[in-house]
């Protein structure tokens, strides 16, 4: 028996419309006939449907490979709800890759969110982000490794080979010995607090420099100042594209 | 005669369906359906469903029962079969989510609602006019304005697949 959809009732409509969740898909089920467009108002929006957090996210990793990528919705992290205190919390302030999704599918996305509180992650085929617990006093901390498998993250003063670049552009980690003038076991950072660059006269982003992770020294990597009142110093990369 | 003593002990309910075949259940089992408890409340023990096919409740007995039977134990083996019990066609779906609807089982309806949405997400608006037969009653010119007030949604690429 060949049935009409059209003929569904329309609360089940209604039903069917709060279970999308993307509002591309919503605003398709419009488009369909005019019963379902009448279904899909603004009030029958899923009103746990992502502006921001559980879209299909477009993240354009170099010219021209673009690779869209499907999250799971925040809400989905472990204890999410518990340090829910308003829209801040839904906040993603920096996301990084560990590998381009173009080129492999085995790779991590780790971001900072709820009010810059937490490091959560997330891999291709997770059902939900996993929030990484730290164990610890220190809260000045210098550098954290990261059990992906434990969700757990412990301090370390040892980076071995690996240099980091970090700022508010950028969380690299190169090996230093393939980059002549790089030192090792180090961390570069530029400004990442720019929510103060507009308070100063002079502007921000000045807090710059190279961290040395063994003896805990601080040495400047760049002598002049940031010229730009409201835009942050940030990390250029050369690449082969 | 044990099992006279147990059919005894259990409240048995029959359902018949649009089709006019008939099904005995236990009450336990029917009155996860909102609208069998309630005739079940008023004292019925035969249930009429006209708006219910054999089709449709056959399965539908099968939910309920395995449902009924939940466990801490056996979770796994209901996420199984609900998972098989989805697995089917649209014209499928459409006649389950009907009669989930009438019947008003609220687990079945939220997740025939959700497999329903899943299999739709990513299609445009023509492929799931052909996948539900629907035909579209706008004209030309009512879906143009409809789709440019929505443009922004259609900078992707929407999956034409029937499946």
């Amino acid at each position: 028996m060949v049935q009409d959809w059209s003929e569904v009732p329309l609360d089940v409509l209604v039903l069917i419309s709060r279970c999308l969740n993307l509002i591309e898909d919503y605003l398709n089920f419009g488009i369909v006939c005019k019963s379902w467009h009448s279904v899909a108002t603004e009030n029958n929006l899923n009103s746990d449907m992502p502006r921001l957090e559980k879209t299909r996210v477009k993240l354009v990793c170099c010219i021209p490979s673009a690779v869209e990528i499907e999250l799971p919705h925040q809400n989905t992290t472990e204890n999410y709800g518990e340090h829910q205190t308003g829209w801040l919390m839904s906040f993603i302030r920096k996301a990084v890759l560990s590998a381009s999704p173009y080129h492999t599918s085995h790779y991590i996305l780790m971001v900072i969110e709820g009010g810059m509180r937490f490091l959560s992650f997330w891999r291709p085929g997770d059902l939900r982000w996993t929030r990484v617990s730290w164990e610890g006093t220190n809260h000045d901390r210098l550098s954290d490794l990261v059990d992906l498998a434990a969700g757990k993250m412990t301090e370390t003063r040892e980076l071995g080979d690996r240099a980091f670049f970090l700022g508010a552009n950028a969380s690299i980690s190169v090996q230093a010995s393939q980059f002549p003038g790089i030192k090792s076991n180090h961390i570069y950072f530029t400004d990442d607090f720019f929510e103060t660059y507009l308070a100063y006269e002079e502007g921000g982003g000045l807090d710059m420099s190279v961290f040395n992770l063994a003896d805990g020294s601080i040495q400047p990597h760049y002598e002049s100042v940031s010229l730009s009142r409201f835009c942050p110093p940030i990390w250029v990369t050369p690449t082969l594209y | 005669m044990a099992s006279t003593t147990e059919t005894k002990q259990k409240k048995m309910l029959i359902l018949k369906s649009a089709d006019n075949d008939e099904f005995e259940i236990e009450e336990s089992v029917g009155v996860q359906s909102e609208t069998i408890k309630n005739l079940v409340e008023d004292g019925f023990t035969f249930v009429p469903l006209p708006n219910v096919y054999t089709k449709a409740l056959i399965k539908i007995i099968d939910y309920l029962k395995k449902h009924a039977n939940k466990t801490d134990s056996n979770d796994e083996e209901i996420k199984t079969f609900d998972k098989d019990f989805v697995n089917t066609t649209f014209d499928d779906l459409f006649e389950l989510v009907s009669a989930a609807n009438y019947l008003h089982i609220s687990c079945l309806m939220n997740m025939l609602c959700q497999t329903i949405a899943d299999r739709i997400k990513d299609k445009s608006p023509e492929a799931v006019r052909k996948i539900f037969h629907i035909n579209c009653d706008y004209t030309p010119e009512e879906e143009a304005k409809i789709r440019k007030a929505n443009a922004q949604a259609f900078e992707g690429q929407f999956d034409e697949s029937l499946d």
